[in-house]
């Protein structure tokens, strides 16, 4: 890939993120459209796509999002007012943008035209009614720019400093323009040549505080002369400039104002100024006009894009890490030797902050998936002529990055079936005593080992009675089957379900909830279903956070070693003898007062050995729900990297996956949403499997 | 000043800095008192510091004092350019003043 098409791609990239920002903040506008930050945003947004679409030869985006930034600059400036018809034409603007860099070549361009000539209207209408908005043009942000005049003392050179070197080091704080000033060189008799001569201007834009600037002339401040003024955030005139700066007084300055002439070449062909001090003066005035043209382009925030599979691989990595790692600590325990221990518990202390620090980087924070839905759920509820309002919650969440990759479609699945389904339209609302406005939430919160992503409506609520008749005459059920709503509600996530009686654009085909339901799966998160007639339903989807390395519980059953996530781990018991006795036939254990099931796993591995004479208990948990593992013998905590098993394997529902243990031996990690079902419900777990 | 009908033409190799600039100035005064209307060539500089520059501007005022002129044989380029840049003598896009032409002119 040559350098041009590695640009195009940065370029790409950008813009599909400033294009979601754009997005976002329309969206805002449309709430509170007198909101200054999502304005500026928006605003931002439209000025980096014209100008770097320009730089990288997008001239066709340029074009198009010049006319539409004018709008918004119109907009910032007071001049036009944000119309509810200017948010809709700059939403469709955006897609219009997006089209065009994504299939330049089938692109209509009469669809650009049509929009523009809106946007035209939407500016020529504000004109006839021009509206007042107070607005405050201070932009929040901490660039100041900077003059700094400097001299230095005349032997610096001879001392051994480089003045160009000083000049990069202020380069380095920000965009900085420099202009030498060189009347003062002498002619070529009287030069002292190691001498410095030259004296500085430079304007510097930069968030660094002022000391920063100083600090780069620490060790040449004696005998220099340094002058650091703050500009002004405008730009000025020419002669404003030179006034302030003490090149011309303002009697001469007012004086050639007045003859209308270019004042710069005025000057110095009388002889007022030099050239070097016009150049300087001049190009300040540059330097301010482009910084504040720039209208702080998002301030460089301290991060970096990296190729998602560059990330992937660093996990890979990790994890063989921690396997060798855990090989590793095997080994030195087998010797006696305190400093080899002592360097692998070093070791081992550096590749868990590795992990944690590499599975940090993999995080991102839901509020990225969530914003998407803020337009879907617009666009539906206009299509399906429904008032809604979207709410969100925890969006600051953190989910590695490829779960919240594969949890888009399965959510825009169920927020549409919310849409449809779920909400009545404004006047079944009405009639029901419910607000016109129908409420979708979106929440994410984190619950132990796992996020739970909530989608909760204040519709009608799943029809019971509906989906009974249903499953009955799909022969799901028998018709005298007694189930628990919890039991009855999953019937709607079997494949080619719908109780729908009418098929909209949207929803209704009864093709998605199975489809829902598997991704969540490979996900190894499970779907809670919970509806109140009349009051809404709410579809939660439990997630782990990772799907990459977990700390784990090792234990022993009969020959196999097994791991258990920590997290799902409540506690740990001992099975007496007594016990066992009492409860023989039973498997209830009591603890604390509270009965809890439990389950042999022996037993469900047909393990051949006797048991042990102490046998533990292990109590897991899923969300509310708790149930008893029985191992032989608990072997410590384990740095689990999850491998998957393999497609032969995939339905195997006692287990989510395996991993390699220091020996080189595999163990098989249990899947504890699924035992914790199956212990609630032995009778069935057992037809299961 | 090997070319007897047009300007004479002094040609800088080399690392042309502090430690040189005594000799830098000595062929320059040697080429002044000769002419007040010479060539420097500087294409094939390979480490250029503020005192070489310093002296070229030095230089072109003395000439210009003697009524005579001083250009660059070409354009500045290589590593004169960058020095000119680094230091703030040439910028962008700055209106053509007779201080940054001098320094992006050819000779005439």
């Amino acid at each position: 890939m040559n350098a041009a098409t590695d640009a195009a791609q940065v370029y790409l990239e950008e813009v599909a993120d400033l294009l979601v920002q754009l997005e976002e903040a329309l969206l805002g506008l449309e709430q509170a459209p007198d909101d200054r930050d999502l304005l500026d945003t928006a605003f931002r947004a439209l000025h980096t796509i014209k100008g770097s679409g320009a730089m990288f030869g997008f001239d066709a985006v340029a074009d198009f999002t010049h006319h539409l930034e004018n709008a918004f600059d119109q907009v910032r400036k007071g001049k036009l007012k944000l119309s509810s018809t200017l948010v809709g034409i700059a939403l469709a603007s955006k897609d219009h943008i997006r089209a065009l860099i994504e299939h330049p070549a089938e692109v209509d361009p009469a669809a650009g035209d049509k929009l523009l000539a809106e946007v035209t209207l939407c500016m020529a209408a504000a004109g006839r009614t021009p509206v007042a908005v107070a607005s405050d043009p201070g932009e929040p942000s901490g660039l100041v720019t900077w003059r700094i005049r400097f001299r230095l003392a005349r032997d610096v050179v001879a001392n051994g400093t480089n003045p160009l070197r000083l000049l990069d080091e202020l380069r380095e704080l920000g965009p900085c323009e420099v202009v030498a000033l060189t009347d003062g060189i002498p002619v070529l008799e009287e030069i002292d040549v190691a001498g410095c001569y030259v004296a500085w201007d430079v304007v510097l834009t930069t968030n660094r505080p002022k000391s920063a600037i100083e600090e780069v002339f620490i060790f040449v401040i004696d005998g220099m002369e340094l002058a650091i003024d703050r500009l002004p955030e405008q730009p000025s005139r020419l002669g404003d400039i030179l006034v302030r700066r003490g090149d011309l007084s303002p009697e001469v300055a007012e004086a050639i104002a007045a003859r209308q002439e270019k004042l710069g070449t005025l000057l110095v062909r009388e002889g007022v100024i030099s050239e070097d001090r016009l150049r300087s003066a001049l190009t300040e005035q540059q330097h301010m006009r482009a910084e504040a043209g720039k209208a702080t382009v998002a301030p460089a925030v301290g991060s970096i894009r990296v190729p998602a599979e560059r990330l992937d691989s660093l996990m890979d990595q990790v994890g063989e890490l921690v396997i060798a790692q855990a090989r590793l600590r095997q080994m030195v325990m087998a010797f006696e030797d305190p400093a080899m221990r002592s360097i692998a518990e070093e070791i081992e202390r550096l590749s868990n902050g590795l992990r944690d620090t590499t599975m940090g980087i993999r995080m991102v924070p839901i509020g990225t998936l969530f914003g998407r839905f803020r337009r879907l759920v617009r666009d539906l509820a206009q299509e399906l002529g429904k008032s809604v309002q979207l709410t969100m919650a925890g969006e600051e969440t953190e989910l590695d990055k490829t779960v919240i990759e594969r949890l888009a479609d399965p959510l825009i699945h169920v927020i549409r079936n919310s849409l449809d389904h779920g909400l009545e339209d404004a006047r079944t609302r009405q009639q029901a005593g419910k607000e016109r406005e129908g409420r979708i939430h979106l929440s994410a919160a984190h619950s132990g080992a796992q996020v739970l992503i909530t989608v909760r409506d204040d519709g009608r609520g799943l029809d019971r009675d509906a989906i009974r008749a249903k499953a009955v005459e799909n022969g799901r059920i028998a018709e005298d089957t007694a189930l628990s709503d919890g039991e009855l509600f999953q019937l709607i996530f079997a494949p080619g379900f719908s109780t729908a009686s009418t098929v909209t654009s949207v929803s209704g085909r009864g093709v998605g909830m199975d489809v829902v339901k598997r991704t969540i799966e490979t996900l190894r998160g499970t779907i809670d279903v919970a509806s109140t007639p009349g009051a809404g339903t709410a579809i939660t989807f439990s997630l782990p956070l990772t799907l990459a390395i977990i700390d784990g519980l090792l234990v022993r059953v009969g020959h196999g070693r097994y791991v258990i996530p920590l997290l799902a781990v409540v506690e740990c018991v001992e099975l007496s003898e007594e016990a066992e006795q009492r409860h023989k036939g039973r498997n209830f254990l009591n603890i604390r007062g509270d009965l809890i099931p439990f389950l042999r796993l022996r037993e469900a591995f047909h393990s051949p050995l006797p048991a042990d004479p102490y046998q533990k208990v292990v109590i897991v948990s899923t969300g509310e729900r708790r149930i008893g593992l029985v191992v032989d013998q608990l072997l410590g905590g384990h740095q689990t990297v999850i491998k998957s098993l393999s497609k032969l394997h995939a339905d195997v529902g006692t287990f989510s996956g395996a991993t390699i243990l220091g020996d080189g031996t595999v163990a098989l990690i249990l899947d504890i949403a699924h035992l914790v079902a199956r212990g609630q419900n032995p009778d069935a777990g057992r037809k299961a499997v | 000043m090997d070319k007897p009908n047009g300007p004479a033409r002094v040609a800088f190799t080399g690392s042309l800095t502090v430690r040189t600039a005594d000799a830098v100035r000595e062929r320059l005064l040697a080429a002044l008192a000769e002419s007040n209307r010479f060539t420097i060539d500087c294409s094939a500089a390979e480490d250029v510091d503020i005192t070489f520059i310093q002296l070229v501007i030095a230089a072109r005022q003395s000439a210009a004092r003697a009524g005579g002129d001083l250009a660059l044989a070409q354009p500045a380029d290589g590593m004169l350019l960058a020095a000119l840049r680094r230091g703030g003598f040439l910028t962008d896009d700055c209106v053509g003043t007779t201080e940054s032409t001098f320094w992006t002119r050819e000779a005439t």
